[in-house]
């Protein structure tokens, strides 16, 4: 039986490859070999194909075994159907360098193996309608990362001064998020009544005089690839935090990408997360289109329409470095943008230094109010 | 200057005697009207009531009424008042004290004009003016003789205030003397505003600690190009106008404090006044 799994191993020592943002080619640790990505596909292109027909005769193997359990279900009683629910969205797979078995969750496409440590790629999980049609390839380093991380601590008034030195990165990945990129159109049609006041004097009187206006705008914006993630592993907040991503860098999908990272397929349908897009798209039509409606004293909203028509989606893999912090038993989750570096995350508040600065900016302030008053 | 507007003077006095201002006391007439503005019975009553005022408190009380003061000086009307003070030698008492009223019927001027030292005392600047409103308003109607009655005994009463000690004068609102402590307000002020700034830059601080915020907007996405305004209406609907009384400082009339000082401005010559049109 073919692996499920596909390990890009170094054509000169068999080492395992792992993919170099900086170089944009896979790389050897051992021999220090590198090879584009172009090369790998070819080289792999069997080896990936057998993967996938693997994954597909395990799928079918483990429904056989689902309709024989049903069938005996009227004669074993078992002790609980916890065994069955606890592996509920759990794959096992050999690592074909150890042989170790690894236990996946279902929308696993890349990791590595725990024993070992090589690169292990699921190419089934990506296989035919679940492919991504692109990818942006990871840019910055875990280096990168971890020097992000410690100059986000920089210049912040209000972090506890120990947590710098004494939390420690407990788990840094990089990570190819599945993000759904969407297409769009959002027509909005907005009334408003505005004032314009002019002040003049005549006499021994001040002339104040409001003109009321009716105003109207209706346009028509055009989105392009608006991200939502599509993993609901990951925090949407961090995910949409790091945005934006420059989609000219962006690839066809191809799986010599992933080895030395993470990744997962989908798990939020795009039906879902077109909400979330749609309502960024109509946010930013409404603001676009009130902006026009400037030179008035007052512009107060009266009527608003606004309608999106959906165009096409594309799905997509972005790269995300995820590294996870631990301080006083609390855990402390950042991300950064795995190309443009962007490094977002919320960091604990000593509320000591909160009043303390709160104190050094309203004493002086009090000070100086008392001398100018009395 | 001064000499020639006095020569033009006493020569047309002499040619105006029957304006009937005269040095001699027992002569003499307080109310001159050579404009023709009363009648001889009018005259002679308000002559009378003038009379009666003057010897009461000492201090003359007088009116001139020409055609146009600018035919016997050339200067304003304060000269001419002068000019008449000075040449009917009006006034009782040692320190010639008096009061005299010039009206001018060809543009409306008049001229309030004191002398004396008792005179300034009871007809303050501030007492001028209020003085000067008890007859303006009548004379505004052409009713001369309603407010040269008015004329006659608000100086009566002017001189009463006077003569007891408290005459009419702008009220100075000395500074309330400070009490010792903080004002409760500004304490506030003290308290309050550095706090609220205080909070409000700590709280930019602690917004920094929170940087993974979830997206409302996708302007990173639109496509300029593509986008367009298609509708663009400002339709005018209508206009409103508001007028509102602009309030100065002299409007009020009555200036508690800041405004010009109590008593009486007098001149080189020794004379006090108040002017304007009616």
């Amino acid at each position: 039986m073919a692996s499920q799994i596909t390990n890009y191993q170094c054509p000169a020592c068999t080492g395992p490859l792992q993919y170099a943002g900086d170089s944009g080619k896979l790389e050897c640790e051992y021999c220090g070999s590198s090879f584009t990505v172009q090369e790998i596909e070819a080289l792999f292109e069997e080896k990936e194909e057998a993967a996938i027909e693997a994954t597909a005769e395990a799928a079918a193997e483990e429904a056989a075994e689902v309709e024989e359990q049903i069938d005996s279900d009227g004669e074993y009683e078992t002790s609980g159907d916890y065994w069955d629910l606890e592996g509920e969205g759990l794959k096992a797979y050999n690592c074909p360098s150890c042989g170790a078995e690894l236990i996946l969750d279902e929308t696993t496409a890349a990791t590595s193996c725990p024993y070992c440590g090589n690169p292990s790629i699921i190419p089934g999980v990506f296989s035919q309608t679940l492919k991504p049609d692109c990818l942006i390839p990871f840019k910055l380093s875990k280096d990168d990362a971890v020097r992000a991380l410690k100059n986000y601590y920089k210049g912040k008034k209000l972090l506890p001064k120990a947590f710098a030195d004494q939390n420690h990165i407990e788990e840094i990945k990089g990570v190819y998020v599945p993000f759904w990129l969407f297409d769009g159109q959002a027509d909005a049609d907005m009334q408003f009544h505005g004032t314009r006041v002019y002040s003049s004097v005549r006499g021994d009187y001040q002339l104040t005089t409001t003109e009321h206006y009716r105003i109207r705008r209706a346009g028509t914006v055009d989105f392009n690839m608006i991200p939502v993630d599509a993993s609901s592993k990951m925090p949407d907040n961090h995910m949409d935090a790091v945005e934006p991503f420059d989609y000219s860098q962006m690839v066809d999908f191809s799986t010599a990408y992933l080895p030395g990272y993470m990744a997962n397929k989908y798990d939020v349908s795009v039906e879902e997360c077109a909400k979330r897009a749609d309502e960024r798209a109509i946010n930013s039509a409404v603001s676009m289109v009130q902006q026009t409606a400037s030179g008035y004293a007052t512009c107060v909203l009266e009527a608003k329409r606004v309608n999106v028509r959906r165009g096409g989606v594309k799905y997509a893999l972005l790269p995300v470095w995820m590294l996870s912090t631990r301080w006083r038993g609390q855990n402390y989750l950042f991300a950064m943008n795995g190309q443009t570096g962007k490094l977002i995350g919320d960091l604990p508040v000593d509320m000591g230094r909160f009043w303390g600065w709160f104190a050094k900016i309203a004493l002086p302030i009090a000070a100086i109010m008392a001398l100018l008053m009395y | 200057m001064r000499k020639k507007i006095l020569v033009c003077l006493l020569l047309c006095m002499a040619l105006c005697l029957g304006m009937g201002l005269s040095a001699s006391a027992q002569e003499s007439y307080n109310i001159s009207d050579a404009a023709g503005l009363l009648g001889a019975q009018e005259l002679v009553n308000l002559d009378e009531n003038a009379k009666a005022v003057s010897e009461h408190y000492n201090c003359g009380v007088y009116v001139v009424i020409v055609d146009d003061y600018r035919g016997y000086v050339r200067g304003s009307i304060a000269d001419f008042s002068e000019a008449v003070y000075k040449s009917y030698n009006l006034g009782l008492g040692e320190e010639k004290n008096g009061i005299l009223l010039a009206l001018s019927m060809a543009e409306r001027d008049y001229d309030l004009c004191a002398y004396g030292d008792w005179a300034h005392y009871a007809f303050t600047d501030y007492g001028k003016d209020r003085l000067a409103e008890e007859f303006l308003d009548n004379f505004r109607n052409n009713d001369w003789v309603g407010g040269l009655n008015d004329y006659v005994a608000s100086c009566s009463s002017l001189m009463e205030m006077a003569k007891n000690g408290n005459p009419l004068d702008q009220i100075i609102y000395e500074p309330e003397p400070e009490k010792p402590g903080w004002d409760p307000v500004e304490l506030m002020l003290i308290v309050l505003v550095p706090c609220i700034i205080a909070f409000a830059v700590c709280s930019m601080f602690r917004a920094q600690m929170k940087t993974a915020n979830k997206q409302y907007y996708a302007m990173d996405y639109v496509d300029q190009s593509q986008s367009r305004l298609r509708v663009k209406s400002d339709q005018f609907l209508t206009r409103n106008v508001v007028r509102t009384l602009i309030r100065r400082d002299d409007d009020d009339g009555f200036r508690p404090s800041g405004g010009r000082p109590g008593g009486t401005s007098i001149n080189a010559g020794g004379f006090s006044h108040k002017s304007g049109k009616f």
